[in-house]
């Protein structure tokens, strides 16, 4: 048995644009205590949003709002800056569309806690929950990346994870867009980070938001050229 | 002088006149101004005096005329493509640097209300915390060739 230091400071960092339908209920069912968990707070990143967003986020969370929008891998690196100038040694980075459910985060940080992993990875079941092209999307990148780097997830494009404050200096990618989720498992595996794999629920409140299958050749682009280059 | 010769040295006085103008209301550096400028010129000079350029169709082995200005403005396309996406990926990189840091200026570092969920603290009177379970349940995977800190 490993015990480690209890004390944990969680960041639940949450890109937003255009969330204000289902930002406060996500931000208000997070949950109050985790276990190894001194303090929990939500860093909700305003990614130009130009609905209510911001004024949701306000007094529920942390707030950080990027004048312009830039996408999602660069929202996801303000947040988790922003949690590190806090003084947080733990983050957790969920979508704000309700997509993920907070009550699977006890059970996400905890290898974290326990000291067994460096990086959790959620992963959804590819069933009728999920939309047909969604579904098809997910499966044929999850397969491309084992196929291109060896390495094989359940879920690459599963949104929800959480990861050390040491295991983001080595995760810290440069994606700007929806190919944050693929970097981030290329620089795990080439950085010798301790990743586990955690199932949860599927989720789909709109079928249309999110990526598209221009965002999936995208990502798809992008793997090869990661594949290429020496993505350190 | 040919229908199509009189259009290519209009359109190239009509470029040299806008390069010029963008060069006035300091759109273009000088030293774009002067390789646009280069450019309209030969291609004026190529298609006023096709005949006498053909001296250089020989040394480089270029069977016609037009096979060697097509060959000649794919590589400056390319080249003046390559220097582009090099700008544009400068400045992206820029404003993404730019957006962040005025983002998390603004954010400043005072916590805002009810944002910090819970708070435990475990001193003089409090409960021990509870061991901290094992996740012997769950995968473990070592990726990489480095083990974890």
């Amino acid at each position: 048995m490993v015990l480690v230091d209890m004390g944990h400071r969680l960041a639940v960092v949450m890109p937003a644009r255009n969330e204000e339908a289902h930002l406060e209920q996500v931000l208000r069912s997070l949950p109050d205590e985790i276990d190894g968990c001194d303090s929990i707070e939500a860093v909700v990143v305003d990614d130009g949003s130009t609905d209510a967003t911001a004024s949701v986020a306000e007094g529920l969370a942390a707030l950080v709002r990027h004048a312009i929008s830039l996408g999602k891998g660069a929202a996801l690196r303000t947040g988790c800056e922003a949690a590190i100038r806090r003084g947080c040694t733990l983050m957790a980075v969920m979508d704000a569309d309700g997509q993920h459910e907070p009550g699977d985060l006890p059970r996400l940080v905890r290898p974290l806690v326990t000291g067994d992993a460096d990086l959790v990875v959620a992963y959804r079941s590819f069933d009728h929950q999920m939309p047909p092209a969604m579904r098809l999307g997910n499966w044929a990148l999850s397969n491309a990346f084992g196929a291109l780097f060896g390495e094989r997830f359940r879920d690459t494009q599963c949104g929800l994870r959480a990861f050390t404050r040491a295991a983001y200096d080595r995760l810290r990618w440069r994606s700007l867009d929806y190919s944050v989720e693929t970097e981030m498992l290329i620089r795990a595996a080439r950085g010798g980070v301790r990743v586990t794999e955690v199932p949860i629920a599927t989720v789909y409140h709109d079928q249309y938001k999110g990526t598209t299958v221009l965002d999936g050749f995208g990502i798809f682009a992008n793997m090869l050229r990661w594949r290429l280059a020496d993505v350190r | 002088m040919t229908a199509i010769q009189l259009l290519a040295v209009l359109g190239s006085l009509l470029m040299a006149y806008v390069t010029y103008t963008a060069l006035r209301r300091r759109e273009l550096h000088l030293a774009e101004s002067v390789v646009w400028m280069v450019v309209w010129v030969v291609l004026m000079v190529v298609s006023l005096f096709p005949d006498r350029l053909r001296a250089l169709i020989a040394p480089l082995a270029v069977a016609r005329l037009l096979d060697l200005v097509m060959i000649a403005g794919i590589f400056f396309l390319a080249v003046f493509v390559f220097a582009l996406n090099r700008s544009l990926r400068r400045l992206e990189n820029r404003i993404e640097r730019l957006v962040r840091e005025l983002a998390l200026a603004s954010a400043g570092d005072a916590p805002g209300q009810s944002q910090v969920r819970a708070e435990h603290r475990v001193g003089e009177g409090a409960e021990s915390p509870k061991e901290p379970a094992v996740a012997e349940d769950l995968p473990l995977r070592e990726l990489g060739r480095q083990q974890a800190e």
